[in-house]
């Protein structure tokens, strides 16, 4: 709860500082300068959403430290933290804060909770096909669609696109509903915050990863899905979302940093941290090196919200850097 | 084979000199005996191991299946007199995580803090209670946020929380205990005319604390309350907002409102409960009063909420323990609604307190038995006599590794729990069960989520009925085209081309699944969608067309007739299958606007179809062509491997060629194309990648070709990489790969049993 408000604060404020020039980064924050002694292997398996951004990171990191083996796998955030647990990774990288039954896994096996670091602020978008003229959905609009629970209090479950506004030839159509599949954070944080906890609809395509939810919904004229904002392509609208009885705003950095948007989140990696010990040298630098000037440019390419200097520091302080 | 054999155009004399002396052929012997010993045995071993490694699997499945059936298990490991003043009341008692402190809050306003093994205590404070007042009320918080309150007759209520610090000195983990005090240290007045207070709830949610009482005149009122630390001073300013909910029907003898904020609920001793809707405070409404016991005469004694406060347990005076939560109705009214029974106790319920990460509970009784239960399962896991004397307060640790007991003379019993999987019941994996937040039970699968509130939904039912249709629909499509494929490739097709059809096939058979898959749902989907009336016209005019072309060729003349020389007639039927192929999509768009107003697909949607465009139809085809080659190959083989002289025998005596292929060849093959088509359907049943890629892998139960499904490998590749090793989440997969184990293990069972049978009653033809 204390983590969730702190975050909130912390997307607040960093998007504050950027929010005037979107997608901006803080011009405070480190530039990231090279240092000796550091090689190894840098292995991640964790979120699909932040596959594509470990992937360049790595690249980044790989361009200072030409020795470092890279190997990055995305299935999904809940691979991260038994990879945590059983050592085959030393990056977990999340897009939800681990569970307290992960903690509880990792600590029996280590004798003390993982270190989780916010990396960068991603907000969840509802997608739907290009040609859809839907102007925009509630909260509880989002969960009578995809939940089978209504419980952020929808009057009525919605099986039409009439039933949300939409008029003529799209007034009968129905719903194909695409969602990630149970591994997912991004799974696990929609259905925690759009649908209020509740449960999917049994009908719903679970899609192995981000890109092919956005390839369904592309495909599919009545599609709808979700997933992190980093995946917009062409084919597809992001649909803008309200909270009950506010209007729908867009997924923009400044809607996030209002707290307007009411989707936005952080996204993490894990690492083992030992509380007495500091980090070994290749995760200390590559920790360094994303939370620095270089690393957040990063963040901006790959269409995700940079963090702001005070927020980096505050992320990077607690593995002691 | 010996190295020489005498030749047998050779005269007696030179073969008796090239025969082998008699010690040659003593060796050549020997040398025979071993090595149709030495193969005996390794080919012994190798059969004995394919059974060994078979049971292998087996019993490796079993094992780690194994533990989800055992029940509960509590061991009394310490007793000794709760720290702290003796032979006061204990009014609540809680460990932190790793179960090396606890607190225990009494009636006098002390807070023990001892470590649960050997008892020694920690710290000790004395909250400032009022002098000129008494403690009337006691609330406790959803566990996991510590909060207690207790509430006064001056109108006044404390707001405690326990809190707990980490720190690893030496490396070893070192647990510090603290309270905090949300509202300041002082009791703040709640009621400002000071009544006396007779219940009091407190809750913690995302929006901040809120505080319902009732009080003694029975008045209801609701505090929320938003709190700012002064910079300046130090002092804590708190901001409240106090609202008058409508007047209780009843006396309150319990009170509790949900994380959410939205509901208040409001029970007597005598069993009544009503329910208050207080999302908008304002405008807080009672909504329904009923009776919470079944039985008459029966009163209220203990009541409590289940983790992520949705639904709630009563225990009655009789022993009865029963989950209620509020189920909403077709018109959008929730109502308190009984949702299971569970084991009754021998004696009044004395205690109720939830799991922390689970759906799970304990309760204790005046007889001094202690039971865990578990609501999703329904099931009672465990239930003794523990005590001879009543139990008191019962607290379980956050991580259900131990539970705590405190009987009427304030002993405290510590014991080790072990309760893993509560989860699991038949009924929770084959029975329709009544989820919290549902309005009626269903069969769900739905495992995970980002909290640990969620309520973990195990049914076995929408995944074997989606492994049994997508290898239904697969089998649909395959069977006719493989046997009749076969049929005709080994009885009617020249043995040239058959040279060409039958190794093109099995070739397919090469092809990953994975790119079938790939295929079906990325390209094959998505054109079905947009050409659905191809797809119907090609399977209505498909076959129609070969049977006119055949009907046709056969009534054209001679002359032309024989420019095809026999069995290779089938190659004439490329040219036809293309062009209704490529009419059927042409004449699609016009066939939709002559008969589906424009769209076939959006007519389902209007007269009710449930369209979706990951679908059966489109899993039984790439599936289909999964399993065609196995079909066809094995099924081929029988029919052309059908005894030469039978066939002969049949066309001698006058039959015609089809008349022997039905009434000869088919019933002589038949054992081995029934194999064929057992086969391909274990296939089907295990295959795994093209249903992953192709469907949506939605959990369904029904058997609409137009809708997905989520089949028992898929599922396990899907959540097996994100199951914590040794969770019941990891076992149940486990359970779902030993019942796609079993499952085929049966069908190729029976299909060998069949096979055998029918081969001995075939055989004397």
């Amino acid at each position: 709860m204390k983590l969730n408000k702190l975050l909130k604060a912390g997307i607040a404020a960093t998007v504050m500082v950027s929010g005037t020039a979107f997608a901006q980064v803080d011009p405070n924050l480190p530039t990231y300068n090279t240092v000796s002694g550091v090689s190894g292997n840098l292995s991640s398996i964790g979120s699909d959403t932040l596959n594509n951004l470990m992937t360049l990171w790595a690249e980044e990191f790989q361009r200072n430290y030409p020795n470092v083996n890279i190997q990055i796998q995305g299935a999904g955030t809940s691979t991260a933290p038994p990879a945590m647990v059983e050592g085959t990774a030393n990056f977990g990288p999340m897009s939800r804060a681990p569970r307290a039954s992960e903690q509880q896994a990792f600590e029996q096996r280590h004798g003390y909770p993982m270190t989780v670091l916010g990396v960068a602020i991603d907000m969840v978008a509802v997608y739907v096909n290009k040609d859809n003229p839907i102007q925009g959905l509630s909260i509880s609009q989002a969960d009578a669609i995809f939940s089978a629970t209504r419980r952020c209090g929808a009057p009525a479950d919605i099986t039409r696109w009439g039933q949300v506004g939409l008029t003529g030839a799209w007034a009968n159509r129905d719903f194909t509903i695409y969602s990630r599949n149970a591994v997912s954070g991004t799974y696990g944080y929609f259905k925690q915050h759009a649908l209020c906890d509740g449960d999917f609809k049994p009908s719903i395509n679970e899609q192995p990863g981000s890109s092919a939810v956005v390839q369904g919904v592309t495909e599919s004229l009545n599609g709808i899905g979700y997933s992190g904002i980093g995946y917009r392509t062409s084919g597809v609208r992001v649909v803008p979302l309200g909270r009950d009885g506010e209007t729908p705003v867009d997924a923009t950095a400044e809607n996030a940093a209002a707290g307007t948007y009411p989707l936005a989140r952080f996204l993490y990696v894990a690492v083992n941290k030992h509380p007495n010990r500091p980090l070994p040298p290749l995760e200390r630098e590559f920790f360094r090196m994303v939370l620095s000037k270089q690393g957040q440019e990063v963040v901006v390419r790959d269409g995700y919200v940079p963090l702001t200097q005070s927020v980096a520091q505050r992320e990077l302080a607690r593995v002691g850097l | 084979m010996p190295p020489k054999m005498p030749r047998m155009n050779e005269s007696a004399v030179s073969a008796r000199n090239l025969l082998p002396s008699g010690e040659a052929r003593k060796k050549l012997r020997r040398w025979r005996h071993f090595k149709d010993l030495a193969s005996k045995h390794v080919i012994a071993v190798a059969g004995v191991g394919v059974v060994i490694a078979l049971a292998t699997i087996f019993v490796y499945l079993f094992s780690e299946v194994a533990p989800i059936f055992r029940g509960a298990a509590v061991e009394v490991e310490e007793v000794y007199t709760l720290p702290g003043t003796a032979g006061e009341e204990t009014l609540y008692l809680a460990s932190e995580r790793y179960v090396e402190v606890a607190v225990r809050f009494t009636r006098s306003g002390e807070v023990t803090f001892f470590e649960p093994v050997g008892g020694v205590i920690r710290s000790r404070f004395q909250l400032n209670m009022p002098t000129d007042a008494e403690l009337t009320a006691f609330g406790v918080a959803e566990p996991r946020t510590g909060l207690v309150a207790y509430g006064f007759s001056n109108g006044k209520v404390l707001v405690v929380k326990h809190d707990y610090t980490l720190s690893y000195p030496d490396d070893v983990r070192y647990v510090t205990p603290k309270l905090e005090f949300p509202f300041g240290e002082y009791p703040v007045a709640v009621v400002d005319d000071g009544a006396s207070i007779t219940a009091v709830a407190v809750q913690q949610g995302l929006t901040g604390i809120s505080l319902a009482v009732v009080t003694e005149d029975r008045r209801a009122f609701l505090a929320r309350y938003t709190s700012r630390v002064n910079f300046m001073t130090g002092d804590v300013e708190l901001t409240r907002v106090l609202h008058t909910l409508p007047e209780p029907p009843h006396t309150a003898d319990y009170l509790h409102i949900d994380i959410t904020m939205q509901n208040l609920l409001l029970g007597s001793r005598d069993g009544q409960l009503s329910y208050y809707d207080i999302s908008v405070p304002a405008q807080a409404a009672l909504r329904e009063t009923r009776r919470v016991l079944r039985a008459d005469g029966v009163t209220l004694t203990a009541f409590n909420y289940l983790l992520g406060t949705v639904s709630f347990v009563a225990g009655g005076s009789d022993g009865s323990v029963a989950q209620w939560m509020l189920v909403r109705d077709p018109d959008n009214i929730y109502h308190i609604t009984h949702v299971r029974d569970f084991n009754s106790h021998s004696g009044a319920v004395t205690d109720i307190k939830p799991e922390y990460s689970r759906k799970g509970f304990a309760t204790v009784d005046e007889t001094g038995e202690l039971a865990i239960h578990f609501a999703s399962s329904a099931r009672t896991v465990y239930h003794e006599r523990l005590l001879n004397e009543p139990i008191q307060r019962v607290a379980i640790a956050p991580r259900d590794d131990a539970i705590f007991v405190v009987d009427e003379g304030g002993r405290m019993h510590r014991s080790s729990l072990w309760n893993e999987h509560p989860e699991i019941s038949w009924s929770a994996l084959w029975g329709k069960v009544w989820y919290e937040g549902r309005a009626a039970p269903d069969y769900v699968w739905q495992a995970s989520s980002a909290t640990d509130e969620f309520e973990r939904k195990f049914s076995l039912v929408p995944l074997s009925i989606g492994t049994l249709k997508a290898a239904f629909y697969a089998m649909l499509f395959a069977i006719p085209l493989a046997i009749f494929g076969a049929i005709y490739t080994a009885y009617f097709m020249t043995p040239k081309m058959r040279g060409y059809v039958k190794p093109t096939i099995e070739v397919m058979e090469a092809l990953p699944t994975v790119i079938l898959g790939f295929l079906a749902g990325l390209w094959l989907a998505p054109f079905v969608e947009a050409n659905l009336p191809s797809v119907f016209m090609t399977l209505i005019f498909l076959p129609t067309v070969m049977l006119v072309v055949a009907w046709t060729w056969t009534h054209l003349p001679a002359a032309v007739r024989f420019i095809v020389p026999d069995g290779w007639e089938a190659a004439l039927l490329i040219l036809p299958i293309i062009g209704v192929v490529w009419l059927a999509v042409e004449l699609s768009p016009l066939v939709e606007l002559m008969f589906f107003s424009g769209d076939m697909r959006q007519w389902f949607t209007d007269v009710g179809i449930t369209y979706d465009q990951r679908n059966a139809l489109v899993v039984g085809i790439a599936m289909g062509f999964a399993v065609i080659p196995t079909i066809f190959s094995i099924a081929e083989d029988a029919i052309f491997t059908v005894p030469k002289h039978l066939t002969q025998g049949s066309l001698a005596l006058g039959a015609t060629r089809w008349q022997t292929v039905t009434k000869v060849v088919l019933l002589t093959a038949s054992p081995g194309i029934f194999s064929a088509v057992m086969i391909g359907f274990g296939r089907a049943v295990g295959e795994t990648m093209i249903v992953l890629m192709a469907t949506g892998n939605s959990p369904v139960v029904n058997f609409n070709i137009f809708e997905g499904m989520r089949t028992l490998s898929a599922n396990i590749a899907v959540e097996l990489p994100e199951t914590a090793v040794g969770s019941t989440h990891f076992r149940i997969l486990f359970l779902a790969a030993l019942l796609l184990f079993a499952i085929t293990f049966i069908l190729n069972t029976v299909a060998e049993v069949v096979r055998q049978r029918l081969r001995t009653k075939y055989s004397q033809l």
